[in-house]
């Protein structure tokens, strides 16, 4: 009966939490429902970026510009060419993100450690100066591409915020389900051979570089895709979701939700986005502030992690000890 | 045709010789361990032929193919594998997960299917336990749950989980008592007969009873190659190496 119970439990309670997430715009207000799009959206952007952070081990901080490459190639289409097409949008934002994220690979792959963090960063970077610069990607006299609206699925859809909370939550579910498939799949465990032991890898016959940019190239595309489900929900594409405090941010979602775990970085993502909400609504110039006083908080815990696990670890062998006693 | 064949193999630092000029020929299924003072060129040798380190000059083959320019994980699959002195394990994964993927064909599309229904795959994982008696580790045991004796065991099963035609083992008898390291040889010699060993050691006994040809590097170059018996009667072997000892 236990042994039933434990093989059902994970998977019952994954299908109440989506059931209950698909249940969840009859309790809220409109605006409650657009709030938990977003979360969803950067929750996706968070567990898209954990595949290069937690699996691979490479710390990007280029990330937001891959989905602003999304969230710009959908606008530009949509309000330059008046694609209205879902489909055709979001594969033109998996195709750019993609070619982005593999240009971005071929660059900081090139250098390692904190060197390949400062790449990334000084990438992530040129992107966002070119989306403020460049007035293709401007539109209405703004910094932005603005005029952005919900597509169309051709399916009859008639888009309400609720309904476009749980268009996002079905996709939120399928990317989780692709990144699990990743992870579980023999790429996932290549990818964090080379993130384990690089020197090894290459000896039991493994191109360590291949496979992190594959990794690289994976998390930017799903990120890319994220992006692309915020310039519609959000209406608008700004170089602020673009740049390196962009970037910032969702790191610290992958951290605080915990890096390398099975949804961590998902819930990080949603974790964040609803405090940064809150703490703006309660106090717009202390927002920063809570959101720093945050970081470092988990950053300590992260940082005593292992001696954490230690003392349970041997708080564990006690109980055994006491058992066999 | 040889299975390995150095020509005139150099490899400088700056202004230092690590490796100077040296040739060498290796046939199937022969052992030959390289021995020499610390600072002779052994171990840059040894990671010449395994791809770590790239030559200056001379040229490397493997079956007649010119394998010098190539990377080590090309050389990995042109049929040369290497344990390392101190193991080179994955402290994340379990014994089960690293041997998995040591075993894995490295063929551009095989890392898209899912490896729990290959069951080829799960056969050569459970033979490697069972060969390399890591059987009780199976499943969840991390490296540094292990003992040593079974991380060093770990450590050589996946350097022959590719069925090598090379073999490279650095100080393979690192931590292990005498019985272990006798147990390590007759699991290596169990391998195909074919295979080639190519090991640095500093365990004299174990080079003379180990080896068909015992090679002695000296300030990068090789100053002697010959039988066991030949060598333990070179006056300048003994005179450079076995007289510091």
């Amino acid at each position: 009966m236990n042994k039933d119970w434990g093989r059902v439990r994970r998977p019952l309670t994954i299908v109440i939490v989506i059931a209950g997430g698909f249940l969840l715009p009859f309790l809220l207000t409109t605006q409650q429902q657009s709030l938990a799009t977003r979360a969803l959206i950067f929750g996706m952007a968070a567990a898209s970026l954990d595949l290069a952070y937690g699996q691979a081990g490479l710390y990007s901080l280029g990330n937001a510009a891959l989905f602003g490459v999304g969230g710009y190639t959908v606008g530009i289409l949509m309000v330059r060419n008046g694609i209205e097409s879902f489909w055709i949008l979001i594969a033109a934002a998996i195709v750019g993100a993609a070619l982005a994220s593999a240009i971005f690979g071929l660059i900081a792959l090139r250098a390692r450690g904190l060197y390949f963090i400062l790449v990334t960063l000084a990438l992530g970077q040129m992107v966002a100066n070119t989306a403020q610069q460049w007035s293709f990607l401007k539109t209405s006299y703004s910094e932005s591409v603005t005029g952005i609206y919900l597509p169309a699925l051709g399916l009859g859809e008639k888009w309400t915020n609720g309904t476009f909370y749980q268009f996002v939550l079905v996709i939120a579910v399928l990317m989780m389900v692709v990144i699990r498939r990743i992870v579980t799949s023999p790429l996932g465990s290549a990818i964090r051979g080379t993130r384990e032991n690089e020197v090894r890898m290459a000896v039991l016959g493994y191109n360590v570089w291949r496979y992190r940019l594959m990794a690289l190239v994976l998390s930017g595309t799903l990120t890319g895709v994220a992006g692309a489900l915020f310039a519609f929900q959000a209406g608008l594409i700004a170089p602020t979701n673009v740049g390196v405090a962009a970037s910032g941010l969702l790191a610290l979602m992958v951290i605080i939700g915990g890096s390398g775990t099975r949804y961590g970085a998902f819930i990080g993502g949603i974790i964040v986005t609803l405090l940064t909400y809150y703490a703006s609504q309660w106090n717009e110039q202390r927002a920063p502030l809570i959101i720093g006083v945050i970081f470092v908080v988990t950053a300590l815990v992260n940082r005593y992690r292992g001696r954490l696990v230690e003392v349970v670890r041997s708080m564990r062998h006690r109980e055994v000890s006491d058992v066999a006693a | 045709m040889s299975l390995l064949e150095l020509n005139d193999v150099a490899r400088s630092y700056g202004g230092v010789k690590a490796v100077d000029g040296v040739s060498l020929s290796l046939a199937p299924g022969e052992w030959i361990g390289i021995i020499g003072p610390n600072g002779a060129g052994k171990s840059t040798l040894f990671n010449i032929i395994g791809g770590q380190v790239s030559v200056s000059s001379g040229k490397v083959s493997l079956l007649g193919r010119d394998v010098t320019r190539l990377r080590p994980d090309q050389r990995y699959r042109a049929g040369i594998s290497r344990s390392f002195q101190t193991s080179s394990l994955f402290p994340d994964l379990t014994v089960r997960e690293q041997l998995t993927l040591a075993c894995r064909q490295k063929s551009r599309w095989s890392v898209l299917r899912s490896w729990h229904s290959d069951k080829a795959l799960a056969a050569r994982v459970d033979h490697l336990l069972d060969v390399w008696n890591l059987g009780r580790h199976e499943g969840s045991s991390l490296p540094d749950e292990m003992s040593y004796g079974a991380q060093r065991r770990l450590e050589l099963a996946l350097a022959v989980s590719s069925e090598p035609k090379l073999l490279l083992l650095d100080e393979p008898n690192v931590g292990l008592t005498a019985s272990e390291c006798d147990d390590l040889r007759a699991r290596i010699r169990e391998l195909d007969p074919t295979t080639a060993v190519v090991f640095v050691a500093h365990d004299m006994a174990m080079v003379m009873g180990w080896s068909h040809r015992v090679l002695v590097m000296h300030q990068g170059k090789m100053v002697a190659d010959d039988t066991p018996e030949a060598i333990a009667k070179n006056p300048f072997v003994e005179e450079v190496y076995l007289g510091a000892q």
